[in-house]
């Protein structure tokens, strides 16, 4: 739609004039000094603006969107003037619309009214927000047993609207709570809680400021939290190590030209994110770190032998960690044969990255989906714990763990009580608070929610949120689910083709952006609250107006739908839909980390939630930080895979014109691509041998052996930069080959970069 | 020019405390004194964060109707305003005294 297709040169360094572009014009202050009226200005502003585009750290808090490609984007696709108006639908059947592309769309713009679906005509057609409570709400206490339905949760929702949701969801008798974190960072977060006992990263934005090396796994921030790359660069230019253990060579590790400095974008500069780029094969990142592991142990051994310093640092073990000899065991036990069949880095490379690792005092190690996408993620992110406890990198100053989350309240959506196997003091303090029982009982993650929705044990789904069709595994079989069910009801701002598969009866909600100015009857404006990755919870008030007279914020309609299902003698839905501030003082009752909420979030930046990690106060049945003594995987998909010469690995992930499934364009321009989607990246051998060339179409066929037939169909073979027997592409068009069945142990992480396929060359 | 801005920031506040933020205020004066007509432009002059200037403007436009918003760039948010004759009359009566 927007160009024509090619695959082409790919941009030099990241950020730079392509970023700035996206920008506009160079900002040109007028250079008079204006001291007087700054300090004036800077004063009592207590609410800012958190921008939706990633959860990555934000020191200004109000003007990094503009600065940064996915702000731009993220601000810029709320407040288009496109609308999906009820007219729009009484010209299209969703039928038709299923047959449009997602970019499509969404690219129709906002939606304007509440809509209700017509089995009859084919057609959404408007509705008033009272009539749609009350038939949502009927419909959901038609269905028996509370159980029966699904409460998904896209990391959109702020704080408030998440609390007020899962309260609901449980006050009416359930903790089925898919969300989006079940799709990414669950393996991080189980991994994280049975090793140091918190499911959070233990750094703040600062640490990044102190480190002398900072470990960069399976990610790719150039597209998916681009300010964390002036993060990086600031780290090289003052002399850390910047190590980087990812598949695919990816521009913005390389480089990145800040389009915050002037004279660099004048004189077209860049400047390095990295220092070490390492490429593993998919699924090797546990192997990297164990053959770390093990020349860390041999290390010390020697430096005991010599008399010289230690290399581990014995004395946080002993005081802090348990299990320690188990795990040096276990390291002596795996052969290098293995760690380098695995890691597909030689044992050459692998000491190179030890002996940086070895040699900075204060090491961060980041990771994302590169990391927590496979069948043993839960493992390798206790081993990558492992290698940071050996040398006491938790809790001090510069050095900690980071895993980076991708929607901008991921992180607090779960803090605040989105999760099906809630803690038993949250729903303690909740029954404490509303004087009612909570339900108990486990409820459904994503993949418990898909399996329910096939055996046809569920029958309603609410979305607050996000796209649940298109960002779940198996994408067919849950868009045949999704019909079958008595009640479907999205929270939307634009159309997506998760609201295209009506229930028996259907309902889409309009609720405003995170940038709009959201106001309570009164006319006085609200608020929302959101944690980013480093545990910073940050107010946001909107910017522009709304697209809409018509929408609502969530936590009104969260509060409209609660009302019509449960009633207000327990909880008085109307006065906490007026005014934010009592949720939040609620918040504050049920969560002590929030003691003070109101007054803390209108602080500059907010405030930071406690991490116990973080102080090193160990919050695990040990009391202590636990060493995981697991033996690496018998065999990882890519080893599975060279079985025969005609399957590979591949991973699912994102371009560049691309947050979560919303497409905002057709380019992936870091990578070369223009203009198309439906791409494979394969290094140019696996190309040759098989048989095909550089732009050949091919279908992309699942090898999951459970019977279902899984095809892509024609896909371009674009030749990469990536390790031989590993392919990539992008989700949302191949998550039609991700068994749903084939997910993370412990974690149940859909396992989306270790999908075994095989090619089918299209006649050309 | 410092000075000439504070005066006028301080005058509308004392004249209008109930409406006015002192980011408003801002924004009125640069455009009055003829510093800035753009919220972007405005935000970098004064070192503030640019949404927090946005969402100004459109309070002053849409509840206030001391300026106008007369047009917006798609990819940096930027507005451009101008004042409206009630803006005007507003800031005439802070430097009439």
């Amino acid at each position: 739609m927007t160009k024509k297709k090619h695959i082409g040169k790919s941009s030099n360094a990241a950020g730079g004039w392509g970023a700035l572009k996206s920008v506009g014009r160079q900002l040109m202050g007028s250079g008079k000094p204006l001291s007087g009226a700054k300090t004036m200005l800077k004063a009592n502003q207590p609410d800012g603006f958190d921008c939706p585009g990633c959860a990555w750290g934000d020191p200004e808090h109000g003007s990094s969107f503009e600065f940064c490609e996915n702000g731009v984007k993220a601000v810029a696709w709320e407040a288009t003037k496109a609308r999906v108006t009820p007219e729009f639908f009484a010209q299209h059947t969703v039928t038709e619309l299923r047959g449009w592309t997602d970019y499509d769309l969404e690219h129709q713009g906002r939606l304007t009214h509440p809509v209700r679906y017509n089995p009859k005509t084919d057609k959404y057609e408007k509705v008033d927000w009272d009539t749609a409570f009350a038939e949502i709400g009927a419909s959901l206490n038609a269905l028996g047993d509370p159980n029966r339905a699904e409460f998904y949760t896209s990391g959109r929702a702020s704080n408030e609207a998440a609390f007020l949701y899962q309260m609901f969801v449980r006050l009416y008798g359930t903790n089925n709570f898919p969300d989006c974190s079940n799709m990414c960072h669950e393996a991080s977060g189980v991994a994280l809680n049975e090793s140091i006992g918190i499911g959070k990263g233990t750094v703040l934005l600062e640490d990044f400021e102190k480190a002398d090396a900072i470990f960069v796994v399976g990610q790719n921030p150039g597209t998916n939290h681009p300010r964390m790359l002036a993060d990086l660069r600031k780290a090289t230019q003052r002399g850390a190590r910047v190590v980087v253990f990812n598949t695919l060579k990816e521009k913005g590790l390389h480089r990145f030209a800040d389009p915050q400095n002037k004279l660099e974008m004048i004189r077209g500069g860049s400047e390095a994110t990295s220092t070490d780029y390492y490429r593993p094969r998919l699924g090797g990142d546990m192997a990297i770190f164990r053959g770390m592991a093990k020349v860390l142990l041999a290390a010390d051994d020697a430096a005991k032998a010599q008399g010289k310093t230690p290399v581990l640092d014995h004395a946080f073990i002993a005081e802090h960690a348990h299990g320690f000899d188990a795990y040096r065991a276990v390291v002596n036990q795996t052969s290098w044969t293995q760690v380098e069949e695995q890691s597909g880095l030689t044992r050459t490379q692998i000491e190179e990255a030890a002996a940086i690792y070895m040699a900075a005092d204060r090491v961060i190690t980041t990771w994302a989906m590169g990391v927590t996408q496979h069948k043993h993620s839960v493992p390798m992110i206790r081993e990558i714990t492992n290698v940071m406890l050996m040398r006491g990198n938790i809790g001090r100053p510069g050095a900690g763990l980071c895993p980076v989350r991708g929607h901008s309240n991921v992180q607090g959506d779960r803090t605040v009580g989105i999760n099906e196997k809630a803690p038993a003091p949250l729903l303690d303090a909740m029954e404490r608070e509303l004087g009612v029982p909570m339900p108990r009982d486990p409820g459904h993650n994503v993949l418990h929610a898909i399996g329910a929705m096939l055996n046809g044990q569920a029958k309603a789904f609410i979305g607050l949120g996000g796209n649940f069709a298109r960002a779940t595994p198996d994408s067919k079989l849950i868009a045949q689910a999704l019909g079958e069910l008595d009640l479907t009801v999205n929270v939307a701002t634009k159309l997506n083709h998760g609201h295209l598969l009506p229930g028996k009866k259907s309902f889409i909600l309009p609720c405003l952006g995170r940038t709009e100015i959201d106001r309570n009857s009164a006319g006085v404006r609200q608020i929302v609250t959101v944690e980013d990755s480093m545990s910073m919870v940050h107010g946001s008030g909107g910017i522009n107006l709304p697209a809409s007279k018509e929408l609502k914020s969530e936590v009104r309609i969260v509060a409209g739908i609660a009302k019509a299902t449960v009633g207000s003698d327990v909880v008085d839905w109307d006065a906490l839909a007026e005014d934010n501030d009592k949720i939040r003082d609620l918040i504050a009752r049920v969560l002590p980390a929030f003691a003070n909420y109101n007054e803390a979030v209108r602080k500059p930046r907010g405030f930071h939630l406690y991490n116990s990690a973080a102080v090193r106060d160990w919050k695990t049945p040990t009391g202590r930080a636990n060493f995981s003594a697991t033996d690496l995987p018998d065999q990882t998909e890519w080893q599975r895979a060279q079985s025969d010469d005609q399957t590979f690995v591949l991973q699912t992930f994102r371009s560049h014109d691309q947050y979560n499934t919303t497409v905002y364009g057709m380019d992936d321009r870091y990578r070369g691509v223009y203009g198309e989607r439906q791409v494979v990246f394969m290094h140019p051998k696996d190309v040759a041998q098989l048989g095909a060339a550089a732009g050949d179409r091919v279908n992309v066929v699942g090898c999951h052996d459970d019977g279902i037939e899984r095809i892509a169909q024609s896909f371009r073979l674009v030749p990469y930069d990536i390790p031989r027997g590993c392919v990539a592409g992008y989700y949302p068009e191949l998550n039609v080959l991700v068994p749903y069945q084939s997910f993370g142990d412990k974690s149940f992480t859909p396992a989306s970069k270790s999908v075994v396929v095989r090619f089918e060359l299209q006649e050309q | 020019m410092d000075n000439m801005l504070k005066q006028t920031i301080t005058g509308l506040l004392e004249r209008n405390p109930d409406h006015l933020s002192p980011l408003a205020a801002g924004v009125l004066a640069a455009a009055h004194h003829g510093l800035s007509q753009d919220s972007r432009s405005f935000a970098a002059m004064l070192g503030v964060a640019h949404a927090l200037v946005l969402r100004e403007c459109v309070a002053l436009a849409e509840d206030l109707r001391l300026i106008d918003l007369v047009d917006r760039h798609d990819r940096s948010q930027r507005v451009f305003f101008s004042l409206t004759e009630k803006g005007h009359n507003i800031l005439a009566r802070v430097h009439s005294t």
